[in-house]
């Protein structure tokens, strides 16, 4: 990633799991999840150490937080690590899992605050930039009974705007409600192109409406159990006006390519300098976007991608284009 | 060592170096299944180069191609230039081969990393990852990664059952565990894992027992 003075986000291909950076103008980053344990960010990291501002956990899942312990050691300096209270700290999964956090605000190695509504997690006034969180409130974070049910939703705002949304593994309700009507640039997911809720055609609709981003990035991968991305949701998203992609391919879009052929559709990764993951393979693989005058800029390589996704037996995003496209065109 | 695809048949565009009997050989056996003088000459010109891993490190990582390298001859300079790879070289230093392919991709994803890739260089980098592993080359040279555990099961010469912080279970091979014999069932401990393809463990090292949570 260059080091400019503007702002360098990177949507990361880490497999079933979710991880941003955001690399600012001072060349520190913000990580928004860290991705499953193996997470290909440690690689990175490794390879380029650098000051972290924040690392930022939008909930407690593995697939999210899993390779926590390995940014925190990998990371010589970080200022503050921003995470969900939502599970008993005396539950055995939860301790062991950040008892390297807890160990490192013991000895004053970072500042450790509860991820809530209002939290201001950095802001440029020359940017005129803002990242914060719009979701949980201080009670669904303590009183949550599943954990997507309160993972935080962290937005980007630029000269008052909201361009990108990390909603983490938020139901569509909680998205819909906090970021109605922002129209951002850029929606990941929410869970991996599977929110709760989805299945209910008429107010996934309304709810992505409600938002309408321009751009969404599902990150999935490819070995996932639970049928991620739904093709469903990926045609209710193309039909709200977003042009979708995913970081890795599944069976619903080509079921030889991943079964026979096992590579990657584009190595993305290699491109941008970025490690690639462990597991699976690449569809559109890591995105990366930076801020230019006029917003945001790709990292050059989508009209590559939208060229060999064309190629796949029945790639779901653009069979959404296309029902959009015919939608257009009946309703001009 | 050179090997032939199926257009090619004729010796003589076969570029000269020290292992030339074995290609003569493959020639050879060619000329006899194509039906000896009734070759179009035409299609002699593409070579598939047979050694698909290439060394890195001094061996240490290993450089895979998907597929054989092309390599296509011209005659008239006894020169031949690898698809894809803008690699151009006499024929009599095709041994020298690996060396340059692992040169020319070191070359381009140090600009990637940094980068500085101009257009050309980044259509050229685009089509050498399609024809490289890259997600191997990567995992192959990635540090261990710190991570934190308890040991759930191990018996001498047996696979070791560790639940690592995130909750996911993986089953040891011994060898593997090996550096684990001071832990007893249930033991915490961190170590640095050097992690393979689909996050098995390939080694551990630097292990360290932790304070019970």
């Amino acid at each position: 990633m260059a080091a400019g003075k503007t702002l360098t986000i990177t949507f990361w291909d880490v497999g079933q799991g979710d991880c941003s950076t955001i690399e600012l103008p001072d060349g520190r980053l913000i990580i928004i999840d860290t991705g499953n344990r193996g997470s290909p960010l440690v690689d990175w990291l490794k390879d380029k150490p650098r000051g972290v501002h924040s690392i930022v956990i939008t909930h407690n899942d593995a697939d999210h937080v899993g390779a926590l312990p390995s940014v925190l050691d990998t990371c010589k300096s970080i200022n503050q690590v921003f995470m969900l209270m939502d599970r008993p700290a005396a539950k055995d999964p939860f301790a062991k899992l950040f008892r390297r956090v807890v160990e490192g605000e013991r000895m004053g190695l970072y500042g450790l605050t509860r991820l809530e509504v209002g939290a201001e997690i950095w802001a440029d006034s020359a940017l005129d930039a803002r990242l914060h969180v719009v979701y949980p409130s201080m009670s669904a974070n303590i009183l949550a009974s599943k954990p997507n049910a309160t993972s935080g939703i962290i937005c980007l705002t630029i000269k008052g705007k909201t361009e990108l949304i990390w909603p983490g593994d938020a139901t569509l309700d909680s998205v819909s409600t906090t970021c109605h009507g922002t129209k951002p640039y850029f929606l990941v997911g929410p869970h991996h192109g599977a929110p709760e809720g989805y299945k209910k055609r008429v107010t996934t609709s309304s709810h992505l409406h409600a938002v309408s981003p321009q751009r969404a990035f599902i990150s999935v991968g490819t070995k996932n159990g639970y049928s991620h991305p739904r093709p469903k949701y990926i045609r209710l998203l193309e039909q709200a006006g977003a042009k979708v992609c995913c970081s890795q391919l599944t069976v619903a879009c080509d079921r030889q390519h991943v079964l026979d052929v096992k590579r990657p559709v584009l190595a993305t990764h290699g491109l941008l300098g970025l490690n690639p993951p462990r597991n699976g393979f690449s569809c559109r693989g890591p995105l990366q976007l930076q801020l230019g005058p006029s917003g945001f800029v790709g990292d050059g390589w989508d009209d590559e991608h939208q060229k060999r996704i064309a190629l796949l037996r029945r790639p779901q995003c653009l069979r959404g284009r296309a029902v959009f496209d015919k939608y257009q065109a009946a309703n001009p | 060592m050179i090997a032939f695809t199926a257009g090619t048949t004729d010796a003589q565009v076969a570029p000269a170096y020290a292992g030339d009997r074995e290609i003569n050989r493959v020639v050879d056996q060619r000329f006899v299944g194509a039906g000896g003088s009734d070759i179009d000459a035409s299609k002699l010109r593409t070579f598939e180069f047979p050694q698909t891993m290439f060394p890195v490190d001094g061996g240490k990582v290993l450089l895979r191609t998907y597929e054989r390298l092309k390599l296509l001859i011209d005659e008239r300079s006894e020169t031949f230039a690898v698809e894809g790879w803008d690699i151009r070289l006499r024929c009599d230093q095709v041994h020298e081969l690996p060396r340059h392919v692992v040169r020319k991709f070191l070359g381009l994803l140090a600009k990637a990393n940094a980068r500085i890739l101009t257009p050309p260089e980044q259509l050229q980098w685009l089509s050498i990852l399609d024809q490289v592993d890259f997600k191997q080359f990567s995992i192959d040279r990635a540090m261990p990664h710190y991570l934190e555990g308890t040991l759930i099961s191990r018996r001498l010469g047996q696979p070791a059952l560790v639940e690592w912080a995130d909750g996911s279970r993986t089953s040891l091979h011994a060898r593997v565990a090996l550096p684990l014999t001071s832990l007893e069932p249930g033991d915490d401990f961190a170590a640095y894992v050097k992690l393979g393809k689909d996050n098995e463990v390939v080694s551990i090292e630097s292990v360290s027992m932790l304070a019970a949570v």
